[in-house]
């Protein structure tokens, strides 16, 4: 519904819980969290009333009404990805970019596509940018919606700190702080992000020691996020709980947060490896459900036995682009728009 | 053969563009026909992992090594073509202060050494286009 209660902000910048609104609204907490999360049909003036008091704002500080756009999350991973975009040259570029306008048409959605990318955070955040460019030049504004920098921090494991480090001159001069931190926590942290956003190592650290990916993205912060941090598998040497995997838990949080905005029919996940990025759709298929969506994986065309047991994945070839125009084409004829304004799929 | 330079100032939205990029391919073609060598030379002030990104981008949209080089302003380096990965040469002090100015002839003549080279600068409008200028068409 394009109606919703911004309740959620307006508690946040009072600091209030749940339990100490519901007590000075005079309603239960139950009631609360379903006009909170948008679950109510209906709200009473007298609640309304007891709400601005509570929260001194007006009723339509509460109630917002935004049309909620069709978006549609595209997760691509980026490393073997790059090279296959651009492989066949401008003439191939132009073709990938006529597919998603078609699909776009077609769904009556916008594609958004969040790269994810190996790349040290400098050379994803210039990734991007010109992705960012072609598209929108193309006309495609938003169709390259951000990047999520797996490695945007350094990967500082036991004999590869010297050699990763040395990578960008200007971690040099927090070198002895950073191996200080790698000794203890055996696992990553970010330089870029404590420079962009503004933050100390201690911060990082006292994130590890808790709930890294949780902390990172309050880091991170904004919903069009940039990049995000997280431990993933190189963390497997260290006692950092929770032990998750990068890019799954990047495109979970991201999905939740491109939720809160828009109305998503489905979610695609594309990738050229087996393991790691078959991950980020396995680990969150489950997950996506919970919400009411769907994921669907774009995938090299030697899945093997995964594949036949779900009809989920889609495969193109993928040696070049056309492997991904090609999967592309094939979701656009599974898919179609009901009257209503819903989904459904063949 | 004639072996052209062409010195354009850095912009990333200008020369990232498909269309521009079909017709520049098609502009070159012609030019090359005629026994031209073309390589490009972007200068400005972006950082050198942006340059780099460029670079490898552009060559692959061309589909051909023309760019080589970039100039990095600010930084008085010529940061390389290495795919994504970032390499850079520090400039002269002499170089550098021309640069400054951009009189790029020594810096590129010291780059492409013991090659006979014509270095020309072009504005970025029309940059796509530009080049038939060199076969007068």
């Amino acid at each position: 519904m394009p109606i919703y209660t911004n309740l959620d902000e307006l508690m946040r910048e009072r600091e209030l819980t749940i339990a100490t609104l519901a007590k000075e609204v005079g309603i239960s907490p139950v009631n609360l969290s379903i006009i909170k999360t948008g679950k109510a049909r209906a709200i009473r003036f007298d609640t309304l009333d007891a709400l601005c008091r509570a929260l001194c704002c007006s009723p339509g500080d509460i109630i917002k009404y935004k049309e909620r756009k069709n978006v549609i999350p595209f997760f691509l991973d980026y490393s073997g990805t790059t090279d296959l975009l651009l492989k066949g040259g401008a003439e191939n570029v132009k073709r990938f970019f006529d597919t998603i306008i078609l699909l776009q048409e077609k769904l009556r959605s916008e594609v958004r596509i969040t790269m994810v990318t190996g790349s040290a955070f400098e050379t994803a955040k210039s990734k991007h940018k010109m992705l960012n460019e072609l598209a929108g030049n193309y006309g495609l504004t938003n169709l390259f919606d951000g990047v999520v920098a797996e490695y945007c921090g350094f990967i500082i494991k036991k004999g590869e700190a010297q050699r990763l480090l040395g990578l960008d001159p200007r971690i040099l001069s927090k070198r002895s702080e950073i191996e200080e931190l790698a000794k203890k926590y055996c696992g990553r942290i970010s330089a870029d992000v404590t420079s962009m956003y503004n933050v100390t190592f201690e911060s990082i650290t006292r994130a590890a020691l808790s709930s890294f990916a949780e902390e990172a993205e309050k880091i991170v912060g904004s919903p069009e996020i940039e990049a995000i941090i997280y431990y993933d598998d190189y963390g497997k040497e260290c006692d950092i709980k929770p032990r998750l995997h990068a890019k799954s838990e990047a495109v979970y949080m991201l999905v939740k947060k491109l939720k809160e905005r828009y109305s998503i029919p489905f979610v695609i996940v594309g990738g050229d490896s087996q393991d790691e990025d078959l991950k980020m759709y396995t680990q969150n298929k489950k997950r996506f459900e919970k919400m009411g969506l769907k994921t669907i994986f774009i995938a090299p065309s030697n899945i093997g036995e995964i594949q036949k047991q779900d009809k989920d994945i889609i495969t193109g070839k993928w040696e070049n682009l056309d492997g991904i125009v090609d999967a592309i084409q094939k979701l656009q004829s599974r898919i179609n728009l009901r009257d209503d304004g819903g989904f459904e799929y063949e | 053969m004639n072996k052209y330079i062409l010195m354009f100032e850095y912009n990333s939205k200008e020369f990232m563009d498909i269309n521009k990029i079909i017709i520049f391919k098609q502009n070159l073609e012609r030019v090359e026909k005629k026994d031209n060598e073309i390589n490009m030379v972007f200068y400005g002030e972006a950082p050198n992992e942006e340059f780099a990104t460029f670079m490898s981008y552009f060559n692959n949209l061309i589909q051909k090594e023309i760019c080589k080089a970039a100039i990095s302003i600010k930084k008085n380096e010529f940061i390389l073509e290495n795919g994504i990965n970032n390499k850079s040469i520090k400039l002269s002090a002499k170089n550098a202060k021309e640069i400054k100015n951009k009189q790029f002839d020594n810096a590129i003549k010291e780059f492409y050494k013991n090659q006979e080279v014509i270095i020309k600068v072009f504005p970025t409008k029309n940059w796509e286009s530009i080049i038939l200028d060199l076969i007068g068409e």
